[in-house]
C-alpha cells in the first residue's frame, strides 16, 4: 500500500529538520531562556543541562522499546545505563588503553551484562520479570555503593582528564559534549524508529498484544523478547557512556532503585509505545528534576508559606502527583493526548492540503478520559 | 561462638521486619494480583508518625514507658489509615484496568509520600529516643543481646498469629483464603472479593506501620528513605516464599534475614545483600512459584 504524496506529509520531517538545525546551532545562539535553563541558551550551564536532558531522553527512548513496544516491564533498565558508564569509566581510569577502547569496553560490558541478565530474567514472566530485573539492578547498586571491584563507592569515578580527548575537557568545550549528546539522541531515536518498523518490531508488537498467539503461530517468544531486551539494553549502555562523558564522572546514583522507577515515570508521562512520547517524557522529567530545586531556593519561593514551598522544592512530589493524575486521566500520556487533539482538529476542519497545522502543545488543553 | 547467637537473634529480628512488610504485600498480591510499591513509603511515614510521638521524650529523666507503646499504636493506626485511604481513593477506581496501572499508582504514591517527608523534616537522620528497657541488653548464654531484638521477634510472631487467626477463624478470612486459591470461583459464587480485599489491604498497611515503628527502634534513627531497602527485601521475601502465602513469607523472611547477617559479618559487609538477591535468582530459576506458592498462579 503506497500513500499518495501530499505536502501535508512533509510538515513533520521539515519541522523535525528545523528543530535539529536549531538545536545544533544552540551553542552559538545567546538567547534568553527566562529561567527555564540556568542562563542564556549558549552558556555552558545551559548546554550542560541540555546535554543531560538529551542523554536521559535517549535512555527513555531505549526503555520504551521494552515497555512500549514489547510489553516487558523491566524495573532495572538503569542497570545497563550504569554498566555502560562504569565499564567505560573504569577501563579509562584503571588501564592505559585510551578513550576509543574504553568506549568499546563499556559497550562490550553492556552487551555481556544484557545477555546474562536477560537470559535469566526472561525465564520469569510479567511481574516476576520486573522483580528479577529490579533485584539485578539492586545488586549492581550494592556493588557500586560498597566500592567492590574498585567501582569508587558513593563518590563515583571521576574521569581522568589526561586520558580524555581534548575536545571533552574543560568548560570551554561544553559545546562538544552537547553535540555528542544531541547526536546520541538523534541516533537512538532513528535506530528505534527504524527497528520498530521492521518485521522484528512487528513481532515485538504482536508479543505485547498477545504473547500466546505469537507462540501459537510458531514463533519463539523467548528469543524475540531476548532480542528486544538485549537491543534496548545495549542502547542504554551507549547512553551511559555518553552520560559519563557529559558529567565527567560515573555517577553511582544511576544504579539506584529510584532511577529505574524514574524511567517508568518518564515513559508513562510521555506515552508508551511512541518514540516521541518517551523522548518528551525524558526531557520534561529531567528538566523538572534538575531545575525545580534551584528555582525553589530563590528568594521569591523561600518567602512562600510551607504549603506552597514544600511541593516546589521537592521535584519528586510534583512528579509523583502528576504521574498519579496521568494514570487516572491520561493513561496514554502526552503522546496520546496530542494524537487525540490532532484528530479532533482534523475532524473539525475541512481538509485542505497544506493547511493543517502540526499538533500543538498538548499539555494544557488535554481532553480527559 | 558468641557471635553466632547474637547474629542469629539479629537476623531473626531483621527477618521480623521483612515479614511485617511482606505479609501484607503477599496477601494483597495473592488476592487481587496488585503489587504495592507504596508499602515501603508506608513504613517510612509510620516511622515518622512513631517518632512524632516520641520526639522530645527524655526517658532517662523519667518520661513514662507507655509513651513508647503509644508510638507503636500510633504508627500501626497510621499505617492502617493510610492503606485504607489508598485503597479507596487510588486503587478501587482502577479495578478493571490493567493491573500494571494499580502498581504504577502505588509507585507514584510512594514518590509523593517520601517527598512530603523529605520536604517537611528534611532528608537528614532524626534520632529516636527510646525507653531504657528497650536500649538495655539481656544476658543470654553468656552474651549480652539488645532487648529490642526480642521485642521485634515477639511482635512479628504476634502479628503472624493474629493474621493466621483472622484467616482461619473469621468469615472474611475464609473468603480471603478461597480468593487466593481461585478468585473467579469465589466471585462466581456471588461473594464480593473486593470488600475482603479492602480489609486485607488495611491489615497489610497496619503491619507495615508497626514495622515502621519497629524499624525506627532497631536502627535508632529515621530518614525518609528508611522504607526503601526494607521494601526491596520484602519483595525478595515475597518471591522466595511464594506470592500469596503467609507461611511462605514467614519462612522466607527468616531464610533471608539470618544468612544475610552471617554473610555480612563473616564475609564482607554487603555480601549478605548479594546473597539475598542470589537466593531470589536461584529460586526463580529452579522453583519459580516460590517455597509455598501455587504453581499455576505464579505471578
Amino acid at each position: 500500500m503506497t500513500r499518495s504524496f501530499t505536502p501535508r506529509r512533509l510538515v513533520g520531517p521539515v519541522l523535525l529538520l528545523a528543530l535539529g538545525v536549531f538545536l545544533a546551532c544552540a551553542p552559538y545562539l545567546p538567547l534568553k531562556t527566562f529561567g527555564i535553563l540556568p542562563d542564556a541558551l549558549n552558556s555552558p550551564g545551559s548546554l550542560q543541562l541540555l546535554a543531560i536532558m538529551f542523554t536521559v531522553a535517549a535512555l527513555a527512548a531505549s526503555f520504551d522499546i521494552l515497555v512500549g513496544h514489547t510489553g516487558l516491564f523491566s524495573f532495572g533498565h538503569a542497570l545497563f545505563f550504569a554498566i555502560g558508564a562504569y565499564g567505560f569509566a573504569m577501563t579509562l581510569t584503571l588501564t592505559d588503553l585510551g578513550f576509543g577502547p574504553a568506549v568499546l569496553a563499556g559497550l562490550g560490558a553492556t552487551v555481556l551484562g544484557a545477555v546474562a541478565v536477560n537470559a535469566v530474567a526472561l525465564r520469569a514472566s510479567l511481574i516476576a520479570f520486573s522483580m528479577v530485573t529490579l533485584a539485578c539492578a539492586q545488586l549492581a547498586s550494592i556493588i557500586v555503593n560498597r566500592n567492590y571491584f574498585r567501582t569508587g563507592g558513593e563518590e563515583g569515578i571521576t574521569l581522568p582528564y589526561q586520558k580524555m580527548p581534548a575536545v571533552f575537557v574543560g568548560i570551554v568545550n561544553t559545546k562538544y559534549t552537547y553535540w555528542t549528546a544531541l547526536a546520541l539522541l538523534a541516533v537512538v531515536v532513528a535506530v528505534t524508529v527504524w527497528v520498530t518498523s521492521t518485521r522484528l518490531g512487528r513481532v515485538w508488537h504482536a508479543i505485547r498484544e498477545n504473547e500466546l498467539r505469537v507462540s501459537v503461530m510458531g514463533l519463539s517468544v523467548y528469543w524475540y523478547k531476548f532480542a528486544s531486551a538485549v537491543f534496548a539494553s545495549t542502547l542504554a549502555g551507549l547512553c551511559g557512556i555518553v552520560y559519563a562523558i557529559v558529567l565527567g564522572t560515573a555517577d553511582p546514583s544511576v544504579t539506584g532503585l529510584f532511577y529505574s522507577l524514574g524511567l517508568i515515570v518518564m515513559v508513562i508521562l510521555g506515552g508508551k509505545g511512541t518514540v516521541w512520547g518517551a523522548v518528551v517524557g525524558g526531557l520534561l522529567y529531567t528538566l523538572l528534576e534538575q531545575r525545580l530545586p534551584v528555582v525553589a531556593q530563590s528568594d521569591a519561593i523561600a518567602s512562600l508559606p510551607a504549603a506552597l514551598r514544600i511541593p516546589l522544592s521537592e521535584p519528586q512530589l510534583l512528579l509523583g502527583a502528576v504521574f498519579v493524575v496521568f494514570i487516572f486521566v491520561l493513561p496514554g500520556g502526552l503522546a496520546d493526548a496530542a494524537r487525540r487533539l490532532a484528530r479532533r482538529r482534523r475532524d473539525d476542519r475541512p481538509r485542505r492540503p497544506g493547511a493543517t497545522r502540526p499538533a500543538p502543545d498538548p499539555a494544557p488543553a488535554a481532553p480527559a478520559g | 561462638m558468641d557471635a553466632v547467637l547474637l547474629l542469629t537473634v539479629t537476623g531473626l529480628s531483621v527477618g521480623a521486619l521483612y515479614f511485617l512488610l511482606a505479609s501484607g504485600l503477599s496477601l494483597v498480591f495473592g488476592l487481587m494480583h496488585v503489587l504495592s510499591f507504596a508499602h515501603g513509603a508506608y513504613l517510612s511515614v509510620c516511622a515518622f508518625a512513631g517518632w512524632l510521638v516520641l520526639r522530645g521524650a527524655d526517658f532517662d529523666a523519667g518520661a513514662p514507658t507507655w509513651r513508647y507503646a503509644a508510638a507503636l499504636v500510633v504508627a500501626t493506626a497510621a499505617g492502617a489509615g493510610l492503606a485504607y485511604l489508598t485503597e479507596v481513593f487510588l486503587i478501587r477506581p482502577l479495578y478493571g484496568r490493567d493491573q500494571l496501572d494499580q502498581l504504577l499508582v502505588t509507585m507514584g504514591l510512594g514518590f509523593i509520600l517520601i517527598a512530603v517527608l523529605a520536604g517537611v523534616w528534611g532528608p537528614d537522620e532524626q534520632a529516636v529516643p527510646l525507653p531504657r528497657w528497650v536500649r538495655d541488653t539481656t544476658e543470654l548464654g553468656g552474651i549480652a543481646i539488645p532487648n529490642d531484638r526480642f521485642l521485634l521477634i515477639a511482635l512479628a510472631a504476634l502479628v503472624f498469629v493474629l493474621i493466621q487467626l483472622f484467616l482461619r477463624r473469621t468469615r472474611h478470612g475464609l473468603i480471603v483464603r478461597a480468593g487466593v486459591q481461585n478468585r473467579d470461583m469465589v466471585r462466581a459464587l456471588g461473594i464480593d472479593v473486593r470488600r475482603s480485599f479492602t480489609l486485607v489491604f488495611v491489615l497489610g498497611g497496619a503491619a507495615a506501620g508497626l514495622g515502621g515503628a519497629l524499624a525506627a527502634t532497631f536502627i535508632r534513627a529515621i530518614t525518609p528513605h528508611i522504607g526503601d531497602s526494607f521494601l526491596l527485601y520484602a519483595f525478595i521475601v515475597l518471591v522466595v516464599g511464594g506470592l500469596g502465602s503467609l507461611s511462605g513469607a514467614l519462612v522466607a523472611a527468616v531464610a533471608i534475614g539470618v544468612p544475610q547477617q552471617f554473610a555480612n559479618y563473616y564475609v564482607n559487609p554487603g555480601a549478605g545483600d548479594v546473597l539475598a538477591v542470589a537466593l531470589m535468582a536461584a529460586m526463580l530459576l529452579f522453583r519459580p512459584q516460590g517455597l509455598f506458592g501455587q504453581k499455576e498462579r505464579v505471578v
